[in-house]
């Protein structure tokens, strides 16, 4: 099916330079050029397939190339070349739904580079295929169409879903609306039994409709632009909160808590320091492993545990996935290709090595000793280089690319408390100079009915305005936060703790209690919900809200 | 393929069309009238009868005629409309089982949409005479400004009438389909439509691909034609009771007759400055003495007497804009729409307030039937012609706390529409919850339109806010709600039971289609009955005129008095079947009555 032939296209208006990768990673990035399948670039590059598809999994990551969809008629000269290798190409194409790992690295990207994506460059088929074989009297590309889109809905702006540029006139915007409302609207379909499709088909008709509204009317697009322009200018930024559960410290104090949230997969995979880790480039999981990451079962080395196969073609192929077997087959692999540097090139999928117990030993403990070196070192130039990128970013206040190059730094030394007060640091002044727009944000995302996400603009702004001398001025900011999280029914420890922050803040806000008494009350802690309740009365006796709520929990 | 009719279903006229060789053809009656007097009669004889003959019978019956019944449908029994018509009506409204609205024909009571259902199935009718063959799919058309019980009551009314409405459309955007069809127009119109019983504005893009969307619409659905006639009734009862000292809204017949004056004056004045009202006789006094009704009304009273209406009818079209968020110079095509656009006064109003010259193009009176044809045609055919994008004219909402509206769809939302909502359960253990769905604009829950009570039940037993019920609102293509729920643990549909709405329960709609069946059916055995007796009788009166000539002739011989005798015999029972209302047994003795007929000329000249 088309959706499984995925092509490698460099992204427009990159500079290598300014990436955090190596040699190699550059090599395949300048072979990339929208036409060259993953095993062409194996040739090319006479690196082996597994390893390409891995760089350019992580160049992807970093924004420097993107997978999309090859041109149906493509010459078909160039795939009898890889012909031994053509289906370990298309299984390792990016079929598989998304992860939080890709889908929070994407958003790292810089913004500039975001906005040069146009709509059909973003779109990947990340849809179940599954949902194709659900009964709908429709063709099945109509099928596959209607797929895509409606599973992309939440990441198209206004502007992409219609297709026009930022500043297309009004009269563009109407034309291309129309354009597209005329093949997605049920009407087109009528009388025939659509199933499950008529819902989404509508759900594409109403996205449509509403970029179309937006766009159209003078005060809600400079809304929705401003909007736009806040969330772009807080890329990078905004989405490295710790995931909820995490006790947040409004003064910033928890590091521990913070750090441990930023070596979450949140970030893009770091990129190995090729002066480090030699020829190997292992998976990230692994790594965390060897670091003695706990989240990861114990690294097995024994091989037999698991046939030492190429990676399975298909969705599964877990390329992305912190899979400990998968990252084990990889080490494998990597360590058999070392072993037989012939057969690196063309036949990736033919030289099944078995695996010497004794040389994977042999690596995994010169691998430690490097990032022993590395961090206790602390002038390794790699991680110096990151640094300073940082410091450099943070001059020119572009916090994304600052606080992007300490989580790389981190990653590789993630012990090293001086870069995570330093990223701490950069983060509170990210925060701090943000708040404002987070507000902003927020206000929109509130106003546009999106309350989770406004739930998380608000925690930003709370956190960037809690830094400073009047801490209390982030209290009504959590409170808004929970009061959001509520509306959208999120998650309720979340909520709990939001509007705890708020109270503990400004313990005389009122309004604050009775927030955090609903909060309560949804977790089933009504004995604490009520004495915040009474406490909102002391504050405020004559509270109406306070009093109804009173009233229905007794 | 099945072809789609459209129907204007009005508030005084109805109009039927169908799309031929792509262009829309209005439908003439058996009268050979375009449009159809939305009026409903049942006679003495139990006779239903609708149209242009149950107009010419409204004065003599006029408790039994139905007219306007469209201000009523989907209407509460408590609602200020239903009040205001207890009063100026001549037929008796009675309150129906489910706080709704029935009228009494013959001492039975009728529901509404089975009133408009009679229309409609006159229209059907109409349209089947014309095509030759039978039609069950329409398109039917209700004012923008319907709220969604019309619309359902409405819908009821079609499938009683026996069709199936593929899709209900509004009357404004009608009108502007039939306008701007095929002709690749990128325009942004309004469509002022004041019709027989209301008021409706719409502002519209029409654009690429075929493509009509909505942008907003609004109007008044008890403002119209009938309100301008009833300034004229009133201004005509206050001379008539200063002068007399008689209130002639007293008399059913009196009004009805004065009904009729007023609409007539009211219409010549759109062409003459000066109008004649004369009603001689028009009501008795205890003395046996008759009074006459004599005076004259010129175009300016009249435009007097109903100043406040247009001027109402302005302030709508001002809220219009300001919903579409557009000044007056960016409409570019102003269309006319309804009978009563025809009024001079109502051209300059909008003429002043649109600054510019109203498009004279469409048919006042035609064009929304022709756009119900056009998208009638454009949904079961497979050609992508056309597209219509409309919007709910009322915002859609639950009643709260306290009786707090909450708003979950803004009115001039596009549909089709959704909105999911959660409920909790506030208590434990609760298995049931209810929820209560309104439609309009007040933040007051008791101002707008209760549309249902909404109960989901056999909720899961759990603690208290521990059971979240997703519950989705939707508004589909016809403008009609409906809401479905479900458990967001476990995704499981809940069941909802519907309480407290006023429309028709199916088993009722369903009773009444199989009336309404009964009924042409039994129409049509009244035709073939009332044919024959016609040629029955015809008969009777050619062979009687001839006995005298043949008893002249061949009443000496004994075969001339059995063919007189026989022909008497034939006479007997022909009146015989005549009188059982028999239209075979009848039709059997026309037979016989012609045999005689042509027995006794052929002895006529034979001799």
């Amino acid at each position: 099916m088309s959706a499984a032939y995925l092509l490698p296209y460099p992204t427009a208006g990159i500079d290598p330079t300014s990436l955090p990768i190596g040699p190699r990673e550059a090599f395949v990035l300048s072979q990339v050029d929208g036409l060259a399948t993953i095993a062409e670039l194996s040739l090319g590059t006479g690196l082996d397939e597994e390893l390409v598809s891995e760089i350019l999994v992580r160049l992807e990551a970093l924004g420097a190339i993107r997978f999309g969809e090859a041109a149906p008629e493509r010459p078909s000269g160039i795939s009898s070349l890889g012909n031994t290798s053509a289906s370990s190409t298309r299984m390792r194409t990016v079929s598989e739904k998304p992860t939080s790992v890709e889908r929070n690295a994407s958003e790292t990207v810089p913004p500039d580079r975001e906005a040069h994506l146009t709509r059909e460059q973003k779109q990947r088929p990340r849809f179940d295929e599954a949902l194709l074989d659900e009964p709908a009297d429709l063709p099945r590309a109509t099928k596959e169409e209607i797929l895509e889109l409606h599973g992309n809905l939440d990441r198209y702006s206004h502007y992409e879903l219609l297709g026009v540029s930022d500043d297309a006139d009004r009269k563009t915007i109407k034309s291309a609306y129309f354009e597209r409302v005329s093949v997605f609207h049920a009407d087109r379909f009528f009388g025939k039994d659509l199933g499950n499709y008529k819902a989404r088909i509508e759900r594409i008709f109403g996205a449509l409709t509403k970029a179309h509204d937006t766009l159209t009317r003078a005060q809600l697009r400079s809304d929705y632009d401003r909007y736009l322009r806040s969330r772009r200018a807080t890329h990078g930024v905004r989405d490295s909160l710790p995931p909820s559960g995490v006790p947040v410290s409004p003064s910033g104090a928890a590091a521990a808590g913070s750090r441990d949230s930023l070596v979450q997969p949140v970030i893009p995979r770091a990129p190995r320091s090729p002066s480090i880790f030699s020829d190997a480039l292992l998976p990230f999981e692994l790594e965390s492993t060897l670091d003695g990451d706990s989240s990861l079962p114990p690294l097995d080395l024994e091989p037999s545990s698991e046939p030492p196969a190429e990676p399975r073609p298909g969705p599964q192929s877990g390329l992305r996935a912190p899979d400990p077997a998968a990252a084990r087959r990889l080490l494998a692999k990597k360590f058999g290709h070392r072993q037989a540097p012939s057969s690196s090139s063309s036949t990736s999928t033919s030289g099944l090595l078995s695996v010497d117990k004794e040389q994977v030993k042999k690596v995994v403990s010169e691998q430690m000793r490097a990032r022993y070196e590395a961090r206790h070192g602390g002038e390794n130039s790699q991680i110096q280089r990151y640094v300073e990128m940082a410091e450099e970013a943070r001059g020119k206040r572009e916090w994304g690319s600052a606080l992007n190059s300490l989580r790389i730094a981190l990653s590789l030394v993630p012990e090293d408390a001086r870069i995570g007060d330093l990223l701490e640091e950069i983060q509170e002044e990210a925060d701090r100079s943000m708040a404002d727009r987070f507000i902003e944000q927020a206000k929109y995302e509130e106003a546009d009915g999106h309350m989770d996400r406004a739930a998380r603009s608000y925690e930003r702004a709370a956190r960037g305005k809690s830094s400073g001398s009047h801490v209390e001025r982030a209290s009504p900011l959590y409170e808004r936060a929970a009061f959001c999280l509520l509306a959208a029914r999120g998650d309720r420890r979340k909520m709990v703790e939001l509007a705890r922050l708020a109270v503990t803040l400004d313990p005389k806000r009122s309004s604050a209690r009775i927030v955090l008494a609903q909060a309560y009350e949804l977790s089933n802690m009504r004995t604490s919900a009520l004495g915040e309740l009474s406490r909102a009365l002391e504050l405020d006796p004559k509270n109406e809200e306070a009093k109804q709520l009173q009233k229905q929990l007794k | 393929m099945e072809r789609v009719i459209g129907i204007d279903l009005g508030t005084t006229n109805s109009c039927v069309s169908i799309l031929e060789e792509a262009t829309p053809a209005v439908i003439p009656n058996r009268g050979g009238y375009k449009t159809t007097p939305s009026i409903v009669a049942v006679t003495e004889a139990g006779k239903r009868l609708v149209g242009h003959i149950a107009k010419r019978q409204a004065i003599t019956n006029a408790e039994n005629t139905v007219y306007a019944a469209k201000r009523l449908i989907g209407r509460k029994w408590e609602s200020p409309q239903v009040k205001n018509a207890l009063m100026t009506s001549s037929y008796h409204i009675v309150e129906g089982p489910h706080d709704d609205v029935r009228i009494e024909l013959r001492g039975k009571p009728f529901s509404v949409p089975e009133i408009s259902s009679m229309i409609l199935q006159e229209m059907k009718l109409v349209a089947e005479e014309y095509l030759g063959e039978t039609v069950s799919k329409a398109v039917i058309t209700v004012p923008a400004y319907f709220n969604d019980n019309q619309r359902q009551a409405t819908k009821d009314a079609g499938a009683i009438a026996g069709l199936d409405v593929i899709r209900i459309i509004n009357e404004p955007t009608a009108a502007a389909l039939a306008y701007g069809f095929g002709k690749n127009i990128d325009k942004t119109v309004a469509v002022f439509d004041l019709g027989g019983g209301t008021f409706d504005i719409s502002i519209l893009e029409i654009g690429a691909q075929g493509v009509f969307k909505v942008i907003a619409t609004t109007g008044d659905t008890f403002l119209g034609g009938e309100d301008f006639d009833a300034r004229i009734i009133d201004w005509l009862v206050d001379t008539f009771r200063k002068e007399h000292g008689i209130d002639l809204r007293e008399d059913r017949m009196a009004l009805q007759r004065l009904r009729d004056a007023a609409e007539k004056a009211k219409c010549e004045l759109s062409g003459v400055s000066e109008a004649e009202i004369n009603l001689p006789f028009i009501i008795s006094t205890g003395s046996n003495e008759a009074l006459h009704l004599q005076t004259s009304l010129t175009r300016q009273k009249l435009e007097m007497l109903t100043a406040d209406l247009i001027e109402r009818c302005v302030e709508i079209s001002r809220q219009a804009l300001e919903d579409a968020q557009l000044e007056v110079g960016e409409i570019e095509d102003v269309l006319l729409v309804g009978g009563m656009t025809r009024m001079p006064a109502i051209q300059d109003a909008v003429q002043s307030f649109f600054k510019r010259s109203p498009n004279r193009g469409v048919h006042p009176d035609e064009v929304v039937a022709m756009g119900a044809a056009i998208q009638g045609a454009a949904l079961v055919e497979d050609k992508r012609e056309m597209l219509l994008l409309d919007v709910t004219p009322h915002a859609l909402g639950i009643m709260t706390f306290g009786s707090h509206f909450e708003e979950l769809i803004p009115h001039n939302t596009t549909v089709p529409t959704s909105m999911g909502k959660t409920f909790t359960t506030s208590r434990d253990n609760q298995t049931a919850v209810k929820i209560i769905v309104m439609q309009g604009e007040s933040e007051k829950a008791e101002d707008n339109e209760l549309l249902g009570e909404f109960i989901l039940t056999g909720l899961r037993r759990a603690p208290k806010g521990h059971v979240e019920i997703e519950v989705t609102f939707e508004i589909n293509t016809d403008g009609i709600v409906s809401v479905s729920a479900k458990d967001l643990e476990n995704g499981q549909a809940q069941s909802i039971q519907v309480t407290a709405q006023s429309g028709l329960t199916p088993e009722e709609i369903r009773k009444m289609a199989d009336d309404a069946r009964d009924f042409m059916v039994e129409r049509k055995t009244d035709e073939t009955f009332e044919a024959a007796k016609q040629k029955a009788e015809t008969l009777i009166a050619s062979i009687e005129g001839l006995f005298g000539e043949v008893e002249r002739a061949v009443g000496g011989a004994d075969f001339g008095r059995d063919a007189v005798d026989k022909g008497k015999r034939a006479i007997t029972s022909a009146r015989q079947a005549i009188q059982s209302r028999n239209g075979a047994k009848v039709s059997e003795q026309v037979a016989q009555l012609e045999r005689t007929d042509k027995m006794f000329r052929g002895v006529l000249s034979g001799s």
